[in-house]
């Protein structure tokens, strides 16, 4: 190369990419932003929600079981006297005086026909989920009677407690990172091997592409339950498994896709002028192929998102999914399902998250649709 | 000429059109006053994005659902523009009707010549079914389709492009209209069908005495057959006037512009021992469609047993109307089809030779193709579509200076370097042929293949690019194949010139002996056909 004096500094002036174009055109669709706002929140929710609740997602309040849930705080006004008997009784204590008082603390006066025993008692009062920081205070008699000042504990339950009284709004946060994490990660291992398979067998066209399009057609006749529960059997119970089973069976639509756009792609003239000038069949696929086919992968894997998910349910209400005390929505809503009747807030609150994320995904992708192929409107 | 009379049967004033589009509103057509008289033949002729064509659709109330028309439109002196389509359908395909420049698309294929001509003329309540299929056959007769009453039960694809553009003027003529709107009805269509459409419109249009509208960009027909021309730009109309004047004094600089574009000058010789670039010997390219369960395959020979030999700085001339194997022969001698015969470039035997074994030899061999909206990779800056050659055949080159020959090679093709992060979508027609050039001259080829690389561009661009690629030749001592239907074309870039028909060499020798002398039948008709000024060069 001779040094010629070109002005190489001239500012390049930056073009808009057909990518820009469909960017604008998918920020004018109220529908479509107001849907990745949605999906932002609950992601961000899922995400880090956890780190900032006061309960731990596997968590058991024995005492709280299937309470509704209320922006209250538990225990309720009439339910912490009854509660207190009831451990008073057991730690064989009588009350002769209780009493609640203004600062969240009950104070009673109690007698036992033995000698009170302080460790014995503050153990049995602690260890409900009502009850706090006791005290025995004041031992007279003979250390037969005490005052007993224990604080009562209170604590949010939003989204209501499940069968086991764990925390359903944590439940629910963490649900939310395993069924997201499941249908990103599968969705992109079916998207790269579609996309990668799709677009070499329809480039390749001839008998390659015919050996390779019976193989998927092979893999379409395996029943999938059958494959998952081989997976399985083979390599046991595990999260990995989750995403490799699904995405190894998503792929096969992907690639069928992507091979129907490759083989019109590629008796467009600029694939065949790459093809005049030399380029390898690896540029020719990753420089022309690939990036051209991508609307309709990216409208795809919008659609491919819930599915995932949906799978994933389907496959955890088989037993097959993620296990306890990990969760994830299928898993939460087949539960509430169940538990339907008397409470209700055990399936509302899981399908809210669910559904909308569905809704937030499809219309994504309607709008991604509209924004990379505007001539289909 | 703006005097109307009781004669006026259209009557176009203050049209404008604008579009609402993302990026703002598009006005497309500012203002344009055009009056059609009955029985004269009117045309409109514009570059493309002129507004012509709009214009019309706009006037008939076809335009895309962002389009916003206002102004008048009267037909008869009554106004029919923003008529609620059930009214204005009384009036549009009966009194005014359309043949569009697609006749290969502009038929249903599901349905036979007999129902697609016989339905508008029931709609229109002119005709019951009997009555009508009995006029299809009429009109097939007279628009010159041999054989009408069989071919009347014919589908679209058992006949040619010409024969579908006569159906299509006859569906036109079925309700006897007032005013028939041809928008580019030949430009589709190759020289000598063109030739026939136009004869055979000006023939109805003297025998059925109705107005027509002729929208072209091809001042050669208007001159053939228009009475009144509009000279449309910008979406303005800025010169009108009655054809001849026109023609001997045009105002406009615009119109003058037009007027020249047809591509002038020859080619210089070159010494006629220069070494022989490629030569093709008995090049044979057969195409096999499968005949079907026990049937034997059917084998149409696309190129049969050419010979040919270019000299270095020679340009071979390749001409034909479609379907002769022109392009084919192109592929087949960069061994981009497999084909038999012996292709010899530079001495070297590449006949039959696989990918591997040609692609030190592509950087040598170009080829660049007629559409300059299909051959650029569309997700590809400018820039990364220029130096995706070097990737292969420089792969030593850094980025810094792929960027440097990318700036040099848009500069060769006089475009602003600064361009080369756009992608081709930004650009007109005209600037994606330089860059599909710059492309090719990035390598620097010795041999390049040019696919009717200007038939897809306006005269004006047309000419500028024919211009550029003689300069190209001259600076860097080329070759080229020169493939194209478009006579004026080939005439100013060619040494020697072979007519195709068929796959076969019709004739063959340099361009003075067949254009000044033809001697086959074929090249005189094509030659008559394209209706070149050939007194201008003699």
């Amino acid at each position: 190369m001779s040094d010629t004096s070109l002005d190489t500094a001239t500012p390049a002036k930056l073009g808009r990419s057909l990518w820009d174009d469909a960017r604008d055109r998918l920020l004018a669709n109220k529908a479509a932003v107001t849907s990745i706002i949605v999906l932002a929140v609950i992601a961000v929710l899922s995400i880090f929600g956890p780190m900032f609740l006061p309960h731990q997602y596997d968590t058991v309040y024995r005492d709280y079981t299937k309470v509704p849930a209320s922006l209250e705080a538990y225990p309720r006004q009439d339910q912490v006297e009854p509660a207190f008997n009831k451990i008073a009784k057991r730690a064989r204590l009588s009350i002769e005086s209780y009493k609640m008082r203004e600062d969240g603390f009950v104070e009673a006066q109690v007698t036992s026909k033995r000698k009170i025993k302080e460790r014995n008692a503050k153990r049995h009062f602690d260890r409900s989920d009502l009850f706090a920081d006791t005290m025995v205070q004041g031992l007279t008699d003979g250390g037969k009677s005490a005052t007993i000042v224990s604080r009562i504990n209170y604590m949010h339950f939003y989204f209501g407690t499940d069968a086991n009284g764990r925390d359903l709004l944590s439940r629910t946060l963490i649900a939310g990172r395993v069924s997201l994490t499941i249908g990103l990660l599968a969705t992109i291992v079916a998207i790269s091997i579609g996309v990668i398979y799709g677009a070499t067998s329809g480039y390749l066209g001839g008998r390659v592409d015919l050996v390779m399009m019976r193989v998927v057609d092979i893999l379409y006749s395996l029943p999938f339950i059958f494959f998952v529960i081989m997976l399985v059997v083979f390599f046991g119970r595990n999260f990995v498994l989750m995403f490799i089973a699904v995405g190894a069976v998503e792929w096969l639509d992907m690639a069928r896709i992507v091979r129907g756009q490759t083989l019109s792609i590629k008796r467009q003239e600029y694939v065949q002028a790459a093809e005049a000038m030399g380029i390898t069949d690896r540029g020719i696929l990753k420089r022309h192929i690939i990036p051209n086919t991508l609307g309709p992968v990216v409208v795809y894997m919008t659609l491919l998102v819930p599915k995932v998910i949906l799978l994933e349910s389907f496959l955890s209400f088989l037993g097959l999914g993620v296990q306890e005390p990990m969760t994830s929505w299928g898993v939460l809503i087949s539960e509430g399902a169940r538990n339907l009747e008397g409470a209700s807030w055990l399936l509302i609150f899981p399908s809210i998250f669910l559904t909308s994320t569905l809704f937030a995904l499809n219309f994504i992708g309607d709008g991604l649709r509209d924004a990379l192929d505007p001539k289909d409107r | 000429m703006t005097k109307l009379n009781e004669n006026t049967v259209l009557e176009i004033s203050g049209l404008k059109v604008d579009f609402a589009t993302n990026t703002g509103t598009v006005n497309a057509v500012k203002g344009v006053n055009i009056h059609v008289d009955k029985g004269e033949t009117v045309a409109i002729v514009g570059e493309s994005g002129s507004g012509k064509s709009q214009t019309m659709m706009a006037a008939m109330g076809l335009l895309a659902s962002n389009g916003i028309t206002t102004g008048h439109v009267r037909y008869k002196g009554s106004d029919i523009l923003g008529l609620p389509p059930r009214k204005i359908n009384k009036i549009r395909g009966a009194k005014i009707t359309m043949i569009f420049q697609e006749p290969m698309t502009s038929l249903d294929p599901l349905y036979t010549i007999e129902r697609q001509l016989c339905e508008p003329m029931v709609q229109h309540g002119n005709y019951t079914w009997a009555t009508a299929k009995k006029r299809a056959v009429e009109l097939l007769d007279l628009v010159g389709i041999p054989e009408p009453a069989r071919k009347v039960k014919a589908f679209p694809y058992e006949m040619s492009g010409g024969q579908r553009q006569r159906v299509m003027i006859a569906m036109a003529l079925a309700n006897d209209p007032d005013i028939l709107i041809a928008d580019e009805p030949t430009t589709a269509l190759d020289v000598t069908t063109q030739a026939q459409i136009l004869e055979l419109m000006a023939e109805l249009q003297q025998r059925l005495g109705m107005a027509v509208v002729f929208i072209t960009h091809d001042l050669g027909i208007v001159e053939r057959i228009s009475d009144r021309v509009y000279v449309m730009k910008e979406g303005e109309v800025v010169e009108e006037g009655q054809t001849k004047e026109i023609f001997e004094k045009p105002n406009h600089s615009y119109t003058r512009m037009l007027l020249d574009a047809e591509p002038t000058g020859r080619k210089d010789d070159v010494p006629a021992d220069n070494p022989v670039v490629l030569s093709g010997d008995k090049v044979r390219v057969e195409f096999e469609t499968e005949g079907g369960f026990m049937k034997p395959n059917h084998v149409l020979r696309a190129v049969n047993d050419i010979s040919l030999n270019v000299r270095e700085g020679q340009t071979l001339g390749i001409v034909g109307e479609s379907g002769s194997g022109k392009s084919t022969l192109g592929r087949a001698l960069l061994q981009l089809l497999p084909s038999e015969g012996r292709v010899v470039y530079c001495g070297k035997d590449i006949s039959g030779a696989g990918r591997k074994a040609m692609r030190p030899l592509r950087k040598q061999m170009q080829l660049i193709f007629q559409d300059p909206f299909g051959s650029l990779s569309p997700r590809m800056t400018v820039g990364q579509v220029i130096t995706e050659g070097l990737l292969v055949h420089e792969p030593h080159l850094s980025a810094q200076q792929r960027d440097q020959r990318a700036i040099e090679a848009l500069q060769e093709v006089s475009m602003d370097p600064a361009m080369r992060n756009r992608y081709p979508h930004e650009f007109s027609g005209g600037q994606r042929q330089r860059i599909a050039i710059a492309r090719t001259m990035v390598l620097k080829p010795k041999l390049v293949v040019l696919d009717e690389p200007t038939s897809a561009l306006d005269r004006t661009i047309q000419k500028q690019v024919v211009e550029l690629l003689r300069n190209l030749q001259t600076e860097h001592g080329l070759t080229y194949l020169f493939i194209s239907h478009d006579l004026a074309v080939v005439r100013a870039m060619s040494d020697t010139v072979m007519v195709m028909q068929k796959g076969e060499v019709v004739e063959q020798g340099s361009v003075s002996d067949i254009f000044d002398n033809p001697q086959q039948d074929y090249t005189k008709e094509l030659i008559n056909a394209a209706a070149l000024k050939l007194e201008e060069f003699i």
